[in-house]
């Protein structure tokens, strides 16, 4: 005579420990916290001290959806190593990755009509919003560079290799705007926060920080429990692309100024490093020197 | 209408997760609840969309951990339960809700041979001592009626829907017999009593008074912590029961003095009901 208790093998309910919900109810907690935290028009004073539990709350959830959610959504922001990144991907997830740009590919880049019962990963430069839709609950991922380098990268990465789908590649080549000029233009500008769109750096439950790559990847692995994998080859790589443009100080306080937004979430990125990295243990295990 | 003799079989495994579900620990659901709860005077006050979707929410997240905390064991004691409450739990327990009288059938009234994996709510004519043996980590609920009107309901019902397969039932027809003389055979005497065996009302995680419906309910919701579901919003504007069918002073003394030990209990489930009362929020 034995009772239907929960047990906590395989993907029994756990009562004990653990609620399953609808992957639906889950974003609709992302988004309420979300929503609730910023809830205008209405004033502040109205909502005591629901911002701060709300946030910490945001970030409880997205950490908890690292190891849990059925899909990762890795957003890719461009020059912030998600190339690379997309590779490290491939390997945790394999066919289970699959890319989306201005097409849906899978792994190997073939294109497909839509996202199979086997994803397990999307990363691409997508709009989350649209994303979640499709998979709500999904866990949250991304990259983030200082903003005056990653606009530096993004003009001479389209002076070296043009994108001419890309409407505002376009108009850098037509126009010859030099690097002021490009980074002038209104859709050259805060691109990292028109990225995160409505997202904030506590729904994600990773985010990677250019400019400190082993520690972020150490980060990576631990938070989304996977096992500890070699990355000496990808750190090279993104090693060497990590050299700061030279730039002279107006240059750099004007492109500055003109991303003051990008400038915003990436300290609030930081933070959130910061926060999470103290939590972690070391679960990455460095290759050896070549 | 009658307490099954057999035992109840066991039930084999636990339940499994729906492929989009999200296996959170519970500690963070336990803080989200409590975050949306909290949340509900203060985004009362500040109007706008987000009272309702947080309400929404707080009833959807109350709904998942109930379904899947410990099974909800109902035990119907005949004719002493509010109207309605089986569909209640039905309702909120769907595929997960069964129904043990003579057999045990699923939502959709299925004979099935045993309760599955999935059981998360039974409920039926059966003793709490069977439902504890067979579920010993399971939450006892119930009803409980003033045992005289209990009997005079049973009494009148049986009068209007006969069940013939009842020896009692049968004797009643064919002896025409007059409320005094049903209530004095041996089976109909006491029957909340022998429902709850030896277990008293503060093993039970509630047991609602039939004549006090709408406190009943709140105190059900606050007990198993479901207070924004809903369902028990839409179940507690339902009409009370209807009025208790008139019992002489005569008859009511005789059929009080019959079941002397359903009228101590029911008084201790009176006074257990009216502390739960007090100690609603």
């Amino acid at each position: 005579m034995k009772e239907p208790a929960h047990s906590s093998g395989g993907d029994a309910i756990a009562a004990a420990e653990a609620v399953a919900l609808p992957a639906a109810t889950v974003e609709g907690l992302r988004r309420f916290l979300a929503a609730s935290r910023r809830p205008a028009p209405q004033p502040a004073p109205a909502l005591p001290n629901l911002g701060l539990a709300g946030e910490r709350l945001r970030e409880q959830l997205a950490v908890a959806l690292a190891a849990r959610a059925p899909v990762l959504l890795s957003l890719h922001i461009p020059k912030t190593a998600g190339s690379t990144f997309s590779r490290l991907l491939g390997e945790v997830f394999g066919d289970g990755l699959f890319l989306q740009y201005w097409v849906t590919t899978d792994r190997q880049g073939r294109p497909v009509a839509d996202f199979p019962a086997g994803t397990r990963c999307v990363h691409g430069h997508m709009h989350l919003d649209r994303l979640a839709e499709r998979f709500p609950g999904a866990a949250l991922a991304t990259w983030v560079r200082e903003p005056v380098q990653r606009l530096v990268s993004f003009y001479q990465y389209w002076q070296r290799e043009p994108d001419w789908r890309h409407p505002l590649c376009r108009t850098l080549h037509e126009r010859r705007l030099s690097l002021l000029e490009f980074a002038r233009l209104e859709e050259a500008r805060n691109e990292m926060s028109r990225y995160f769109g409505r997202y904030d750096p506590a729904d994600f439950s990773f985010i990677g920080i250019f400019e400190r790559l082993p520690e972020s990847m150490e980060l990576f692995f631990r938070i989304l429990a996977l096992p500890p994998q070699p990355f000496g080859h990808e750190r090279r790589n993104l090693a060497k692309t990590a050299d700061a443009y030279p730039l002279t100080p107006e240059e750099h306080a004007e492109i500055a100024a003109l991303n003051a937004a990008d400038c915003a979430l990436y300290r609030d990125c930081l933070a959130w490093f910061e926060r999470h990295r103290a939590a972690a243990q070391p679960a990455c295990v460095p290759a050896s020197p070549a | 209408m009658t307490a099954p003799d057999t035992d109840i079989p066991a039930p084999a495994d636990p339940p499994r997760l729906q492929p989009e579900d999200v296996l959170l620990p519970e500690h963070l659901v336990q803080a989200l609840h409590d975050y949306l709860a909290s949340c509900e005077p203060s985004l009362t006050r500040a109007g706008g969309d987000l009272p309702r979707w947080g309400h929404d929410l707080l009833g959807d997240v109350e709904t998942c951990v109930l379904q899947q905390s410990r099974v909800i064991l109902s035990m119907q004691i005949p004719l002493a339960e509010a109207p309605g409450f089986r569909e209640l739990l039905a309702a909120i327990f769907g595929e997960g809700f069964f129904l043990r009288y003579h057999d045990i059938t699923d939502c959709r009234g299925r004979v099935v041979a045993d309760f599955p994996p999935h059981t998360r709510c039974l409920h039926g004519h059966v003793p709490a001592e069977q439902l504890r043996e067979r579920f010993p980590a399971g939450q006892l609920v119930t009803w409980v009626r003033d045992p005289v009107q209990r009997v005079a309901a049973q009494y009148r019902y049986w009068l209007r829907e006969p069940d013939w397969a009842h020896p009692v039932c049968r004797a009643l027809h064919e002896q025409h017999w007059s409320l005094l003389e049903f209530a004095r055979q041996d089976t109909m005497r006491n029957k909340i009593a022998r429902y709850f065996g030896t277990l008293r009302p503060a093993d039970f995680a509630f047991v609602g008074i039939v004549e006090d419906f709408a406190a009943s309910v709140d105190v059900f919701r606050h007990r198993l912590q479901i207070t924004a579901v809903p369902l028990l919003t839409a179940y507690r504007a339902t009409p009370p029961p209807a009025e208790p069918a008139p019992v002489s002073a005569a008859e009511r003394e005789e059929l009080s003095r019959l079941n002397a030990a359903g009228c101590a209990l029911y008084a201790e489930c009176l006074a257990q009901h009216e502390q739960a009362v007090r100690a609603l929020p």
